[in-house]
Order: C-alpha cells, then structure tokens, then sequence
C-alpha cells in the first residue's frame, strides 16, 4: 500500500481531495451549509464519504473560524483614503486572495449570500485549478453566478468579473504569481484578505516567509489569515509527522515555526503591524456557544474529549494585519476570534 | 451444529478470516444462552487480567494476548468498548465471543459504551459490518448480543470493575443486580451512568456544577457527582469513590473509557484506576497501553505495552511468547526493583492493592501517574508503519 502513496507534489496535490471529501462530509450531515462542495467530489453519496465525528466536528471549527474572520474583514467600514477626514466611513471595494484554494467553495458561498468582495483570487497547481474549471464548466449552479468566464492556459486558468483562478506554484510567488494577479485586476491599494489553509506549512519555510513579506512590502491594507498545524514534537504531533509521511505529505514549515509564540512572531518579523493566535481548542472553548454545541450534538455526539483536546491543540488560526495608508483601518474587531 | 471452536479461533487469529454470517448468528446465539445466566454483577476470583478500551485494534489485541497469555492460561476480565474507531471490530469481537464461548469460566465481557446500536452507527461499526459483509445482519447480531453483556465485575469481593465509572442512584452492588440489563443502553439512568461517567481530579469544585439554575445533583443530595462534558453519566471525585467502596466493602474500584497516555492512571491514592488497553489509540495518539494483572494475593501489576509491530503482525498466538515489546516486561521479576510491592490492609480491614514504587505522586498525596520512563511506545522507526495507506490516516487529519 506505501508503494502506493503519492510523492512530492502529487501528495500535497491530494491533500486538497481529503480536504474536500471532510467538507462534504460535513456539510451532507448538516454542521453547515455548502450546497456547492458536492461538484468537486466524484461520488458525492458514496459512503466512503462519511469522515468520523471527530473530523466532522474538526472540519466545522475550521469552516466556522474562517467563515468568521472573512466576514469579520469583509464588514470592517473603511474611511476613504482620499478623504480620510471624512467622518463618514465608505464600503471601499476589497479583495480576497485565497493561496492553494483547490476546491474551496468560498466565492459562492458569499456569492449567495451577497457578501462577495469585489474581487476574489484564487491560486493553486495547474492540475488542481484545471479540474476545478472543468467541474464549473460543467455544472450550470457553480458557472451561472459568475457571469461571463474566460478560460485560458489550457484549462487552467479563469477570469470573470469578480472571480478569477491562476495556475502556479506558490514557491514562485514573486514576480510569476504577483505579476500575474496584477495583470488580472488585483489592486495592492485596496483591502485585501490574504487566505492560507494549510498551504504554508507545505512550503519550506522561507518561502513562506517571502510570501508573506511581499504583501507586507506591497499592500497598503491587509489582513493575512492562516490555518495550520503546530506542536510537531509532542507525541500526538510526532504521530502525525510519522502518518503524514507516509503518505508522502511532509509539513515542511511546522518545525520552524512550530506553536502559537512563533506563529505570531512569524507576521510581525516580516513586517506586519499587528498578529494574534488561537489554536482549535481553546477557539472550540471560548466561541462555539452552547446551544450550537447541542445543535451538533443532535448530529452526532462527540463521545469522547481527550483525543478530541489533543487533535484541536495541533491546529490554529492566525491573523495579522497591516495598514500603510492614512485611513486609520478598524481592524480591532480582529483582536479576539 | 457442531462448532470447532478452537480451529475457529485459529481461522481469526492465524489466518485472520472473516467468519461466514450464518456462524456469526450461531456464535452469538450461543454466546447469549451463556451471558443470560450471568448476573449484572459478575464475581469472579483472582488471579485474573483486567483489560480496557480496545476499539476494534485487532492486531493489538493479538499484541496484548501474546503479553498477557491467551485464554484459558489466563483469566480475562475484558471492560468493553470492543468496537468502533479501529479497522477491525469485527475480527475483534468474534475473536473475544469465540474465547467466551471457549472458556466461559475464565473470560468475562463487560458492556461498554460502544456497545450500544446508536453509538456503532456513529463510530465505524456499522459501517465496517456493512463494508466487510455487504449488509447489516452481523451488526444486528453482535448488537443484539451486547444487550447481554454484563455490567460490572467484582473480583475477590474486593475490586469493582466497570467500564465508566459510578452514579448518583447506585449506593451498593445489589442495586446493579437488579436492573433489567437486557436491552438498548439507555441514554440516563445507572445503567447509562455505569458505561459513561469519568472521574475527576479535585472534585468537587463550584465549577464542575451547572453554572446557574438549580442543579439536578443537588437534587438528588449527591454533591459528589457532577454534569459530565460527555452528555452522558456523571463526573465523580474521591468522595463518592471513598463511599461506594466503603459502603460495599470494597477497596479500590478498576475502569476505563478514557485514554491513557501512560496506558493507565491511578487517582485518589490508589482507591481508583484507569486501564486503557489500545496503544496509538485510532493509530493517531502515540499512547501507550496496558493490561492489569491482579495476583492471587491481589497485588496489582498494570502490564505496559505499545502497538503491535508491522513486521510481527503475521506471528501466532501464543502464550507468554517472550520479552515484552519495546522494552517491557511481560512477567515482573522478583529481582527488578519494579517488582510487586506486598498488598497492604486498608479500607475496612480489605486488602488494597498495592502501589508500585515508583508512582508519581501530586502535592496532594494524590497518585497521578507513573513516572515518565522515558519509553515511548515507538522504540524503533523502522518498526512501526504507521498504518501506511492501510485505511488512509491522512483522512483522519485535517490538511
């Protein structure tokens, strides 16, 4: 069966079908709503579909927190930078760049709600972005919100109006993604949420770092959000080192920085104005309130804690920001998830 | 029908088959027809070999028969919680039916809260039974079969063995006798509360009771137990421990239901013990586990072992068949300074077992361990495969 594991990128490429069979896992049982994650699985009812509860209650702490800290960025009022005296605060258009999307369903969950920035971006692999396309290509529920699309790059590229997928390599970032994006629409004047979902700690380190330091160099207002694993050398993290390996997934930045200190230490270094943590379980404790934890419950019950602690305590959030214009950005709302 | 039950067995064990659902249906039938003459209570007599949590982690129990020795060389007092979560529940309750079949006298299965139609539906077996037979019958059957598991164990009327823990309704032992045990668990109730609730350190505190409105224990004149974050039974501290075994003239009550880094915990100076008997517990935990073997002079030796080594899962079953793995001991030697410490007098003139040396104890005199080794459960890298693509461990994090 290790013979057959994927390497390299394949390995990592794959990730993003695990993570989106658990989205569909949960969202079939109800812990939220994704009408939309069903088209990028094939056999979407089969029972090999069914994560555990532990994974499904995992998988709706992730989507919640960041379901959360996107909105949280996208309600922020900003002052117009032109007149920033203004008392008045305007929605300026913003924009959100999502690094390793594979098959989020993001944009059209806000998109049905109307809460779509007005711009989206999405990067990824050139073989993920193609079957992503393909799958919008053909499902009418996925391409009719979007508008007009034009597909280039073989496939495997995508613009619309206000949703655009590249194909790349995130260890290339700068200039082949960035130069890319601009020549796309991306505007580095405007609001932007930079969105990694267990994306970074796949890359070497420092080319994580000079993602995040590009944006830090180059964008007025922002705001990085990271979801990610941590504490490597414990004997639950030291587990999963083991399992991922063997199935050729190696988190290549966790050691570097390895819990919620260096995390947030991570952003400032490289510039950012401000940075805050969580880890899952203490986000589990602190925000999921209890008449949701019933709302749960009633679909499956979690039977057990301690696995369930152990597994929360090696995932978190992590969000920055920054502000180089004189607009005084409102971004205290982000100081507690 | 004649029933080879040993060459059956060996089919599990050895060639690791899957038996046909007719026999499935048989065995269970006959496993009934014995467990109905067993009280909710069952008393059994020392020396005999407790064992915890085991979730469906058939090569590790095939570890721990090889550690601990296999029926009928060893008594077994198993404390459910057979299925669920590991890949293999169904090889691992045919094998622990079949051994109960074999040596009634010497194997006793005690219900869990796995053994239950709801919570199988939710935690893997159900879906393994329809995976593994194409249909629902064998869990039927072995579903049907838990309903006659027993409750609880006492050993030389002296150690109370259930797999959660205790509740506010049940003061004695007779209490338990004579609750109707034959059907569904119920979601409350002491029966619900005997598979459910866990102890806790340094309780009771004010805020392990519901915070506001009246609270349902105080009620019921029980300030010793608690709302369980579980949903189900209770929290209990020392207190309630320290009442029961006096009240039952006993000396030290023996669970399990929760993971044990160590593999097994004792709390409340020795009146209480955890036994979790499923090492890398879903292959995920890196934990250790063991087995406690209760002497005929009932002293207590919890047996420490790690998972099953790739390289040997094909070896047979045997008994006492060598040196622990990892480091461990399978039997203590006189001359190791961890041997057996004599059992001491305590409670109510009872023997209470004893503490082993090297316990690690808490500013309150409270045993909280053993102290760190060092001994990991995974001595050597190349040894252990990590469950490589076998069943896709990737799936069960988050990427």
């Amino acid at each position: 069966m290790s013979g057959h594991a994927p390497k390299g990128d394949d390995a990592i490429r794959q990730t993003n079908d695990d993570a989106t069979i658990s989205r569909l896992s949960a969202a079939n049982l109800g812990y939220f709503h994704d009408p939309f994650v069903k088209y990028f699985v094939r056999r979407p009812s089969s029972n090999e579909r069914r994560r555990s509860p532990l994974m499904n209650w995992g998988t709706y702490l992730r989507v919640t927190g960041l379901d959360e800290l996107v909105d949280r960025f996208l309600g922020i009022s900003v002052a117009d930078e032109q007149d920033p005296s203004s008392s008045n605060a305007i929605e300026t258009a913003k924009q959100i760049l999502v690094l390793g999307a594979g098959s989020d369903t993001r944009w059209w969950r806000l998109k049905e709600r109307g809460k779509q920035p007005a711009q989206y971006f999405e990067i990824d692999f050139p073989e993920i972005t193609s079957l992503k396309i393909a799958s919008i290509k053909k499902n009418e529920q996925l391409s009719r919100s979007l508008g007009t699309i034009d597909i280039s790059s073989g496939g495997a590229e995508l613009h619309s109006q206000a949703f655009h997928i590249l194909p790349g390599d995130l260890r290339t970032f700068h200039p082949s993604i960035t130069d890319a994006l601009v020549k796309s629409g991306f505007n580095k004047d405007i609001p932007t949420l930079i969105l990694s979902e267990c994306v970074l700690v796949y890359l070497d380190p420092s080319r994580g770092d000079s993602i995040i330091s590009w944006c830090s160099e180059n964008l007025r207002r922002a705001v990085f959000v990271t979801y990610e694993q941590i504490l490597p050398d414990d004997v639950f993290g030291r587990m999963m080192l083991r399992n991922l390996q063997s199935r050729g997934v190696d988190l290549r930045g966790i050691k570097e920085y390895p819990d919620l200190a260096s995390q947030v230490a991570r952003y400032i270094s490289l510039g950012w104005d401000e940075s805050f943590s969580v880890n899952l379980n203490d986000f589990y404790n602190s925000s999921v309130s209890s008449s949701e934890k019933k709302r749960l419950t009633a679909i499956e019950a979690l039977d057990e804690l301690e696995e369930w602690r152990m597994l929360l305590q090696h995932y978190c959030f992590v969000w920055a920001w920054l502000d180089r214009s004189k607009s005084g950005f409102t971004f205290r709302s982000f100081k507690q998830l | 029908m004649h029933l080879d039950l040993k060459r059956l067995v060996s089919d599990v064990t050895e060639r690791k088959q899957l038996l046909d659902e007719d026999l499935i249906k048989e065995l269970c039938e006959r496993c009934k027809e014995v467990l109905v003459e067993e009280g909710n209570v069952r008393h059994v007599a020392a020396p005999v070999t407790i064992v915890g949590d085991v979730h469906g982690q058939f090569y590790d129990v095939l570890e721990l028969f090889r550690i601990g020795g296999a029926p009928p060389d060893t008594n077994y007092v198993f404390l459910g919680d057979y299925v669920d979560r590991g890949y293999y529940s169904v090889e691992t309750i045919t094998l622990l039916v079949l051994y109960k079949l074999l040596h009634p006298q010497r194997v006793t299965l005690v219900r869990g809260n796995h053994e239950s139609r709801a919570v199988t539906q939710t935690y893997g077996f159900y879906a393994e039974c329809v995976r593994k037979y194409g249909g629902a019958a064998v869990w039927q059957h072995f579903t049907d079969l838990f309903d006659y598991l027993v409750l609880a164990v006492v050993v030389e009327n002296t150690v109370f063995c259930v797999h959660g823990g205790l509740s506010p309704v049940v003061h004695t032992i007779d209490q338990i006798s004579v609750v109707d045990r034959f059907r569904e668990l119920p979601h409350e109730g002491p029966i619900a509360d005997l598979v459910w609730s866990d102890p806790m350190e340094n309780y009771p505190t004010a805020s392990a009771h519901s915070p506001g409105g009246s609270d349902p224990i105080s009620a019921m004149e029980r300030p010793e137990f608690g709302l369980s974050p579980r949903g189900a039974g209770y929290l209990f501290g020392k207190e309630a421990v320290r009442k029961f075994l006096e009240v039952n003239g006993l000396a030290h009550v023996t669970r399990a239901h929760q993971l044990c880094q160590e593999g097994y915990r004792i709390m409340y100076g020795n009146l209480l013990s955890t036994v979790w008997s499923a090492p890398n517990y879903c292959y995920r935990c890196g934990n250790l586990a063991s087995v406690l073997e209760v002497g005929p002079d009932l002293g207590f030796h919890y047996n420490v072992f790690g998972p099953c080594p790739e390289n040997e899962r094909e070896a047979p079953v045997g008994v006492g068949s060598g040196g622990g793995r990892f480091g461990f001991r399978t039997t203590p030697s006189v001359d190791d300074d961890e041997a057996l410490l004599p059992p001491a007098t305590g409670l109510n003139g009872k023997i209470v077992p004893p503490l082993r040396r090297w316990d690690v104890f808490d500013d309150d005199d409270e045993v909280v361990g053993p102290r760190k080794s060092g001994k990991r459960a995974i001595e050597n890298d190349d040894e252990y495969d990590g469950r490589a693509g076998k069943g896709g461990v990737v799936d069960e994090y988050f990427s």
